[in-house]
């Protein structure tokens, strides 16, 4: 890892610095306003008025369509309408596949870092949500709050892409001799981690404390110390790593964007199987 | 996936899940074309980050290592940074064929590659005594200073001296040693363990190449113990009419032992005896009956090379098989050999009026052929081979017995010299000789390339024939 610094220097340049990271977070737009007006009545249970508030923005309501119908879901028949998608995924999963789509609207339109597009993108948020679904079954846990903290875990393969897109050589000289890390080289280059970013994201975006406080929590942390909030981090950690193995994502360079760490995981591994079921 | 090139090893980092599914994606063919032309020793996927893996996910992995590996003969393949329980793990999915390496950590891997810098102490253990030796020469070549612990008891207490190694060898495996992993060695027979469901496909799991040279080196006796067989069809009543048939002119047996005592078997009994095949209930039945044993692997005299002598090949790369032997003999006795006399072309000569010498030979085959034979008085073995074990060892018997070991062990260590020069060969079992008597009687030897050398004024004679 010092190699990393070495290098750094020796080019006199470094990848990324505070600056960088602060402008970033600057230029993070706002929620849609009909986003929040059709979070708002989800979160009142009033889902056909959620509905028709969604259908006011064409981008959100093909997004929706698109993620629902993944073979990941298992719908025999395609849905298009959005009353009938909102009536049929019920109020939680709809608060957390709109966050799923706040996020999505900070994805770049052409990813440099990693090799994703659009569509493998859905595919990953997809991913992400049907096992994060999968886990809370299993833990009992039934709280849209909860269910929304996955959606926040891709911010930080978004910011990465974002913050190291004019470093691609650097990176390439670095990936010969070591594996990258992101979350360390950005920690090294800026002293913030990439999960304090996610946070932040999340704050500026008035995600629930509870989602903040598992990202918090997704890798090891002093901050946090409910058992429960500690548990549903690893949780996140063991789901994500999950997911990256799959064949669509091994070549996608994100297998080793942050570094997996066993040692964390080891309190649920043994559950994971039973959590996951048929799925596993 | 990019794997990492440091120390002249390529390294895959997957993290997370490998299993049927994604273990293709981890190295591509475009990964497995852009290595084979790079300057590496060993292709290893670090299991540091893998939480969860399948024996299916493992072997594509090593499917793939192998494309490499077919291209680049000397590669070393395997897996690095593993705990207690992968390591056992895969040991249990591949059991006694293990082919590829595994070493608990990349660097103790690196200490494979690389030379040392400063004799540095490593401390080596492994369950496996031939295991141990050789990673303990081969860290010993490369100008360690290995310190093997023979005993679980005696690695834990050196375990206690903290800060006496620069670096700790356990949970680790060289595969390739050369051997076969099926066959073992007892006396004059040769002992072969086939597993699971035998019909057509023994042709398989029989490595002919290898039955045919145990018969040249002078083996007679041929013993299949079935004890790890499950059912079998009447295919293999062919495969055993083949080796009858190739043992003809050398005046061999086969035998069955430990053959089921089921009705659908009993066909196939009755059909192997009327073959020539000799059926015993258990391998001790036949070991420990020493007057049938005797009828049944009397002493042949080798004969496919008469009249031949060592080829410019083989002399080439004698120094491959000096080196080997010396530095193993060197490592495990703990002194310097030193040359007595020139080397010369001739017959065997070895006196062993005065003191009781005992010899061993293993054969090889393939790009090149031919046999080595280590002639060394009884003390001298006897210490090598207590070195080896870590035990005293005290009759004829156990030192015989050790001493086919020792042999193995520096001929895989041939093997490996002879893959980085490209040569591809393959060994046969050791066999040992209670004098110099019973080896001449044996082997008819052709000239060959004699060296004698000195072991603390005891005399040792290392000698190349065809």
């Amino acid at each position: 890892m010092i190699f990393f610094v070495k290098i750094i220097k020796v080019k006199g340049v470094l990848m990324v610095n505070r600056k960088d990271l602060e402008n970033y977070i600057k230029n993070i737009p706002p929620a849609p306003d009909i986003l929040k007006r059709t979070i708002e009545q989800v979160q009142k249970q009033e889902l056909k008025k959620a509905g028709d508030i969604a259908k006011q923005d064409i981008i959100l309501l093909k997004y929706m369509q698109n993620l629902i119908n993944k073979p990941i879901y298992g719908f025999k028949n395609k849905i298009t309408d959005i009353t009938q998608i909102f009536t049929i995924l019920g109020a939680d999963l709809i608060y957390e596949l709109l966050h799923h789509y706040l996020l999505s609207l900070l994805s770049p339109k052409k990813w440099h870092i990693f090799n994703l597009n659009e569509s493998s993108f859905n595919e990953l948020q997809a991913n992400l949500s049907f096992y994060w679904g999968k886990v809370l079954e299993y833990e009992k846990i039934k709280d849209k709050e909860v269910l929304s903290a996955i959606s926040l875990v891709p911010s930080a393969i978004i910011v990465c892409d974002e913050l190291f897109q004019n470093s691609i050589q650097e990176l390439d000289i670095l990936s010969d001799s070591s594996i990258i890390d992101y979350e360390f080289l950005l920690y090294r280059l800026t002293k913030v981690h990439l999960k304090r970013l996610s946070i932040k994201i999340g704050k500026y975006w008035e995600y629930p404390k509870k989602s903040l406080d598992i990202i918090e929590a997704s890798s090891k942390t002093t901050k946090i110390t409910d058992s429960q909030t500690i548990r549903l981090g690893q949780w996140i950690h063991l789901i994500l790593f999950y997911v990256l193995s799959k064949p669509i994502f091994i070549n996608t360079n994100l297998n080793s964007f942050i570094k997996f760490d066993i040692d964390y995981i080891q309190p649920i591994y043994g559950d994971f199987e039973n959590a996951l079921g048929e799925y596993f | 996936m990019k794997p990492i090139l440091r120390k002249r090893i390529a390294t895959f980092y997957p993290q997370g899940f490998i299993d049927t599914t994604n273990a293709y994606f981890i190295i591509t063919d475009d990964e497995i074309r852009k290595l084979i032309p790079k300057d590496i020793r060993m292709v290893l996927i670090s299991l540091k980050r893998v939480v969860f893996f399948n024996i299916n996910g493992i072997t594509i992995l090593l499917e793939n290592m192998k494309k490499v590996q077919e291209q680049k003969k000397s590669l070393i393949i395997g897996f690095c940074d593993y705990n207690s329980m992968q390591y056992e793990t895969i040991r249990r999915f591949y059991e006694k064929n293990i082919y590829f390496s595994l070493y608990t950590t990349f660097k103790i891997a690196t200490l494979f590659t690389t030379p040392s810098v400063a004799q540095e102490s490593i401390l080596v253990w492994n369950e496996n005594y031939e295991q141990r030796n050789l990673q303990s020469i081969e860290l010993f070549e490369r100008g360690y200073n290995p310190i093997v612990a023979h005993r679980k008891r005696d690695f834990l207490e050196h375990l206690k001296r903290e800060g006496a190694y620069d670096d700790i060898v356990k949970d680790t495996y060289i595969g390739s040693i050369g051997t076969v992993p099926f066959a073992r060695v007892s006396g004059s027979s040769i002992i072969y363990t086939l597993t699971g469901y035998l019909d057509a496909s023994i042709d398989n799991q029989f490595d002919y190449a290898y039955h045919k040279k145990a018969i040249r080196t002078g083996f007679k006796l041929f013993i299949f113990d079935m004890k790890n067989i499950i059912s079998m069809n009447v295919k293999v009543i062919n495969f055993f009419e083949r080796l009858i048939l190739d043992l003809k002119e050398f005046e061999g047996t086969i035998c069955v032992v430990n053959l089921k005592e089921v009705s659908t078997l009993e066909k196939i009994k009755i059909e192997l005896e009327n073959i020539g095949v000799q059926i015993f209930p258990t391998l001790d039945t036949l070991l420990n009956d020493k007057a049938l044993l005797s009828d049944l692997g009397g002493i042949i005299k080798e004969d496919h090379t008469q009249g031949k002598t060592v080829t410019k090949e083989l002399i080439h790369h004698l120094p491959s098989f000096i080196n080997a032997t010396v530095s193993t003999l060197e490592m495990m006795l703990g002194v310097t050999a030193v040359k007595a006399g020139k080397i010369t072309i001739k017959n065997l000569e070895v006196d062993s009026k005065e003191t009781q010498k005992l010899a061993s030979s293993i054969g090889f085959y393939g790009d090149i052929e031919g046999i080595i034979i280590l002639v060394f008085p009884f003390a001298l073995a006897k210490k090598s081979c207590s070195m080896m074990i870590g035990e005293d060892i005290n009759n004829l018997a156990e030192v015989l017995d050790s001493l086919a070991e020792f042999v193995n062990v520096i001929a895989g260590r041939v093997k490996t010299h002879l893959t980085d020069q490209d040569l591809g060969v393959s060994i046969t079992l050791p066999r040992t000789y209670s004098s110099v008597d019973e080896l001449l009687s044996t082997l008819s030897l052709n000239k060959g390339v004699q060296v004698d050398l000195n072991f603390n004024q005891e005399p040792f004679t290392f000698f190349l024939t065809i």
